[in-house]
C-alpha cells in the first residue's frame, strides 16, 4: 500500500481544519502584534502544502500491509498498556504496577519461557525497586490511586 | 584559581562531587529522568552547605546527567533526556548491529571532549562572547531555530514534503496552551490540564519507549541484541575512526556551544542540528539512520558543548542558557550571589568553582564510564520479557512525578500511539520533536520581532544574520530539487 497518498490528505484534512480552528481566535493586540492565531496558521500553512505535496508527486514507493497476526499482538500489548495507565489512575501505583508488571511479564515471555512464581517475584521487585528509587530516594510523588 | 581548585579537591567535597557525579548519570540514563531533574530535587540539600560545595555539588549532578543520557539513548533507543535524543538515531542501530561498546565509547569521549573543551572556551571567553549574544534580536533567534528545523527535515529520510509535515506537525502541537504574550488558551478544548501545553517528557517516552514496546511485540522481535566483547581495546573506537570523525567533531563542538549560549536554546537542539550537519557534510549520508559512528560524535560532542555554552550567559550575564542553567541561577541566588557582569570582580571563587567543578566532574564521568561501559551492555543480556515491563512502569512513572498528574498517561499513549503511525506513514520523528521543542521559542520571537520596530516584518530579511539563516533554511528545503538541475547543467558543461 503506498502510504503517501492518504497521508497527503490527511495532512490537507488537518491543515485546512487548522486554519479554520486558528482563525476564530478573537483577541485584542497592540503594536503591531499579529496575535495567537499567526503561529498556528504558519504551521497549518505549511501542513497542507505538505500534504499538498504528497498528494499531486508521483510515488511508487509500496509500504507492506501489517499482517493480521501483527495487528492483534500489538493491539495486545496496547490493551495492556491502556489497561496499566486505568490501574494506575483507579489503584494507584503499588497495586497496579504489581498487577501489570506481571501482565506484562507474562504476555511479552509467551507460553514457553513464563513461570507464575517467576513472573511474581519479577513484580514484586519491580514494584519496590521503582518505590526505592523514586519515593525514598528521591522522594518524589508516585500515583495515589483515585480510589483510596 | 588555585585556592578553588584545592578547596574543590578536599576529601569530603571531592566525595560529594564524585557521588553527585555518579547520581547525575544514573539520572541522565533513566527514561524520563534527567540531570536538571537532579538538580532540582537536591537544590534544597544545598542551603546548609558552604556557597562553593553546594554549587559543586549542583553541577556534577548536571555534568553527568547529561553524559548519562547517552547509555539509555545507545543500548535502549531511549533518549534519557531530549539532549541525547539524535544520540539515538545512530547508537541503537550500532547496538542492534552488534557495536553497543563502540558506540558508548564514542559517545563517551565525545562527551569527555565536549564539555572540557566548552568549559575551557566558558572559562576564559565568557565576557567576550556574552556581549555577542546580546547584540542578537528576536529577528535572529526566530531564523536561528527555523533555519534549524528545516536543516533536520531536509537532510530526514524520505522526501523533504515527509521532513517539513513532521516539523510542522510539531509546531502546530507545540501550540496547544497558552499562548505566549498575551496568555490565549489555544486548543485546549476547556481542559486545564491542557493549559501548559503538552509536556516534552510524556512525548519523548511516549514516541520512543513506548512506541518501541509495542512495536517489537508486535513483530514477535523477542531477539536480544548481541554484543561483540572480543578484542576491545581502550574506548573501542580505532584512532583512524577518531581522525576521520576530527572534523566532524570540531563542528560539532562548536554547534553545540554557540547554540548553548544563545538563551532559551541548549543541548536539546544542539544534538539535532550537529547531527543534520555530520550527515550532510558526509560522504555516506545514506549510513546515517543504519548505525554509524559520525552520527554518536557528533550527536555527543555537540550536547556535551552545549553545557559550558549555557554557562556563558549565565556566569557573565545572569541570563540562564537553558532550564537547568536556570534552576542553577536559583541556587546562586539563594546562597546570596547576583550571577552577572559583576561576578567576576565580586566572586571570582564562585565562578571558578563553577567552571573548576565542571572540569573535575568531567573527567570523574570519563573515568567512571569507562569503567562502566564493559558492564552497561549488561542491560542487554537482560530478555525482553524483563526489561520491557520495567521499561514501561518507567515510562509511566517518569511521567508522572513532573507533573503529579495522571493525564500525562492519556499524553504517553496518544503520543506511542503517533509514534507508530509516524513510522508506518515514514515520517521521520528527529523534525517533529525538534519543532516541538522549539516552537514555543520560535513564536515568542516571531511576535516579538513583529512587534518591536514598524517594520518589524521586515527586518527578518533584511537583518544581515537573520537573512541569511532564512536563506539557508530555503536554500536547504528547495536543495533536493535544485540539485539535480546543478548536477545536470554541470555535466552538460563536461560533455560540452
Amino acid at each position: 500500500m503506498n502510504t503517501d497518498k492518504p497521508l497527503g490528505a490527511a495532512l490537507l484534512v488537518l491543515g485546512a481544519g487548522g486554519v479554520i480552528s486558528a482563525a476564530q481566535i478573537s483577541v485584542r493586540t497592540f503594536n503591531n502584534d499579529p496575535g495567537p492565531k499567526l503561529f498556528p496558521m504558519m504551521a497549518c500553512a505549511i501542513l497542507i502544502i505538505c500534504g499538498l505535496g504528497l498528494l499531486l508527486r508521483k510515488s511508487n514507493r509500496v509500504t507492506p500491509a501489517i499482517p493480521a497476526t501483527e495487528w492483534r499482538r500489538g493491539l495486545t500489548m496496547a490493551g495492556l498498556l491502556v489497561g496499566y495507565a486505568l490501574g494506575l489512575w483507579l489503584v494507584g501505583f503499588h497495586a497496579a504496577t504489581f498487577i501489570g508488571g506481571f501482565a506484562l511479564y507474562w504476555a511479552i515471555a509467551g507460553p514457553e519461557k513464563r513461570s507464575l512464581m517467576r513472573g511474581a517475584i519479577y513484580a514484586l521487585l519491580l514494584t519496590l525497586g521503582v518505590h526505592l528509587v523514586f519515593k525514598t530516594m528521591l522522594g518524589t510523588f508516585l500515583p495515589q490511586g483515585f480510589l483510596f | 584559581m588555585l585556592d578553588t581548585f584545592l578547596t574543590l579537591l578536599q576529601p569530603l567535597t571531592f566525595l560529594i562531587i564524585l557521588v553527585s557525579t555518579t547520581i547525575g548519570i544514573i539520572l541522565g540514563a533513566i527514561p524520563g529522568l534527567s540531570g536538571g531533574l537532579g538538580v532540582a530535587l537536591l537544590l534544597p540539600v544545598t542551603f546548609g552547605m558552604p556557597s562553593e560545595v553546594g554549587l559543586a555539588m549542583l553541577v556534577s549532578i548536571w555534568i553527568g546527567g547529561v553524559s548519562g543520557g547517552l547509555i539509555g539513548s545507545i543500548l535502549l533507543g531511549i533518549p534519557g533526556s531530549p539532549s541525547s535524543i539524535a544520540t539515538c538515531f545512530d547508537g541503537y542501530p550500532m547496538t542492534r548491529n552488534g557495536q553497543a561498546v563502540k558506540a558508548l565509547g564514542a559517545g563517551i569521549t565525545a562527551s569527555f571532549l565536549g564539555t572540557v573543551l566548552s568549559i575551557t572556551v566558558a572559562m576564559f571567553l565568557s565576557p567576550m562572547l556574552a556581549k555577542l549574544a546580546l547584540k542578537l534580536g528576536p529577528w535572529e533567534y526566530f531564523s536561528l531555530g527555523f533555519c534549524a528545523i528545516s536543516l533536520v527535515a531536509a537532510l530526514s529520510k524520505g522526501s523533504v514534503f515527509l521532513g517539513m509535515a513532521s516539523a510542522a506537525l510539531g509546531l502546530l502541537l507545540s501550540t496547544v496552551g497558552f499562548a505566549p504574550i498575551d496568555g490565549y488558551a489555544r486548543f485546549t478544548f476547556g481542559s486545564i490540564y491542557l493549559g501548559s501545553g503538552l509536556d516534552l517528557v510524556a512525548l519523548m517516552l511516549g514516541l520512543f519507549a513506548l512506541k518501541q514496546v509495542v512495536a517489537d511485540y508486535a513483530r514477535g522481535q523477542q531477539q536480544v541484541p548481541e554484543v561483540d566483547m572480543t578484542d576491545i581495546r581502550g574506548f573501542g573506537v580505532s584512532l583512524r575512526e577518531y581522525r576521520d570523525n576530527a572534523w566532524n567533531i570540531i563542528r560539532s563542538f562548536f554547534i553545540g556551544l554557540w547554540i548553548g549560549f544563545l538563551p532559551g536554546m541548549g543541548s536539546g537542539l544542539s544534538n539535532m542540528v550537529a547531527y543534520a550537519q555530520a550527515k550532510s557534510a558526509s560522504r555516506t549520508p545514506e549510513k546515517f539512520g543504519e548505525g554509524i559512528i559520525d552520527g554518536v560524535f557528533a550527536s555527543e560532542t555537540s550536547n556535551n558543548a552545549s553545557v559550558g555554552g549555557s554557562l556563558i550567559p549565565m556566569v557573565a550575564l545572569g541570563i540562564p542558557g537553558d532550564g537547568t542553567t536556570a534552576i542553577l541561577l536559583g541556587g546562586l541566588m539563594i546562597h546570596g550571589i547576583q550571577a552577572g557582569p559583576l561576578l567576576f570582580t565580586n566572586n571570582p571563587g564562585i565562578v571558578y568553582a563553577l567552571f573548576l567543578t565542571a572540569l573535575i566532574s568531567a573527567v570523574l564521568v570519563l573515568l567512571l564510564q569507562y569503567f562502566g561501559m564493559r558492564l552497561f551492555p549488561a542491560i542487554l543480556k537482560i530478555p525482553y520479557h524483563y526489561l520491557y515491563p520495567a521499561v514501561v512502569v518507567l515510562g509511566f512513572v517518569g511521567v508522572f512525578v513532573g507533573s503529579s498528574t495522571a493525564f500525562n498517561y492519556l499524553l504517553l499513549l496518544g503520543f506511542a500511539a503517533l509514534g507508530l503511525i509516524m513510522d508506518h506513514c515514514r515520517l521521520p520523528v528527529g523534525p517533529f520533536i525538534l519543532a516541538f521543542i522549539l516552537g514555543p521559542m520560535l513564536e515568542l520571537n516571531l511576535r516579538r520581532g513583529i512587534t518591536y520596530a514598524d517594520n518589524g516584518l521586515e527586518l527578518f530579511l533584511i537583518r544581515p544574520v537573520s537573512g541569511v539563516l532564512l536563506a539557508l533554511a530555503l536554500l536547504s528545503i528547495l536543495w533536493p530539487y535544485l540539485s539535480p538541475f546543478l548536477r545536470r547543467s554541470r555535466a552538460k558543461d563536461i560533455a560540452n
